[in-house]
């Protein structure tokens, strides 16, 4: 993780929704929403 | 103060396109972080014409004294950026910088001809780091590349343009004079140098997007010298960054002929860096006066 604050979008994950911060969106993800 | 395209600054650091996301600082730390906003102007991420995601993960990989990322310029296109972002930019009380960048001549005209519209825009940043769709080969990669960009671009807007150079060519200072003579007001470099890391067992690249660009202090020295290389060729303003994360690295950068210096990576390990460093500066320039 390069900065831990949303700011460099290093941490994503994809979700149904487009790629999410772990970071700041998560780090918990309903497993449903996980692509 | 210093002058730089026309523009009054109030001293010489500012943000590295992509390395300080305003509305995620907000977000995080509250409104005491930007209250006094740390840089002396804003530099926006890259904004193309179509939105886009970014790369598949993973997106970085640590390296000594570095990092590789790979993340692909995710924003939300044009569109999105005129409607929603630049009003807020504009709270900063410093001159916003639009980066853009895009995949041909003709988006980048588009591109600097809706953003040139706005008040709010006092400069334009161009990120020729990209592929050409035509071509395959970076646009910013050879001077004859720059030299008919800056054609196409220079008479379609008043704004000061700024040409962030690639260090992924083989004469930088080349490219610096060709944006020169195409009009551009200033050169801005490095931007991250091409490189590569592979997954744990060596079987395959780490990043979803296979190269990724590395920063960092690992790239300061060749910072340096391409800075010093290129502001000893033109006479246009020039922004030197590349692994600054000191008040120090930043007045080397100064010495060798750099107008601004923007600090990059560090703010991600430090978010409060932009405001330390130019601290630093500040108590060398009292120091070397007193």
């Amino acid at each position: 993780m390069a900065c831990g604050f949303g700011a460099c979008f290093g941490c994503v994950v994809e979700t149904l929704d487009g790629y999410k911060r772990v970071c700041i969106d998560g780090p918990v993800f309903d497993a449903a929403v996980l692509a | 103060v210093i002058e730089f395209c026309g523009l009054e600054l109030d001293h010489p650091i500012i943000n590295a396109s992509g390395c300080f996301d305003v509305l995620a600082a907000r977000q995080v730390f509250g409104e005491a972080l930007l209250e006094r906003f740390p840089f002396a102007a804003y530099v926006s991420k890259t904004v193309t014409l179509a939105p886009r995601a970014g790369n598949p993960s993973p997106r970085l990989w640590e390296t000594a004294g570095g990092m590789l990322n790979s993340i692909g310029l995710p924003n939300p296109g044009i569109d999105a950026y005129l409607a929603a972002h630049v009003s807020e930019y504009a709270k900063l009380g410093v001159p916003l910088i639009t980066n853009v960048m895009g995949a041909s001549e003709a988006e980048f005209a588009e591109l600097v001809e809706r953003v040139g519209e706005r008040e709010e825009v006092a400069a334009i940043e161009l990120n020729v780091s990209c592929p050409n769709v035509a071509t395959g080969l970076d646009i910013g990669a050879d001077p004859a590349g720059v030299s008919s960009l800056l054609g196409v671009l220079r008479p379609l807007t008043p704004k000061p343009l700024i040409v962030k150079l690639t260090p992924n060519t083989a004469d930088v200072g080349a490219c610096a004079l060709a944006a020169e003579a195409g009009g551009a007001d200033a050169v801005s470099l490095i931007n991250t140098l091409r490189g590569m890391a592979l997954a744990p067992g060596g079987e395959r690249p780490w990043l979803g997007g296979r190269t990724g660009g590395l920063s960092g202090p690992a790239i300061r020295a060749v910072a340096l010298a391409q800075v010093a290389s290129v502001a000893e060729r033109v006479s246009i303003a020039v922004v030197g960054m590349g692994g600054v994360a000191s008040g120090s690295d930043a007045a080397e950068l100064l010495e060798v002929g750099a107008r601004l210096v923007a600090v990059g990576t560090e703010s991600f390990r430090d978010p409060a860096a932009g405001a330390r460093i130019t601290a630093e500066l500040a108590s060398r320039f009292a120091e070397n006066a007193a």
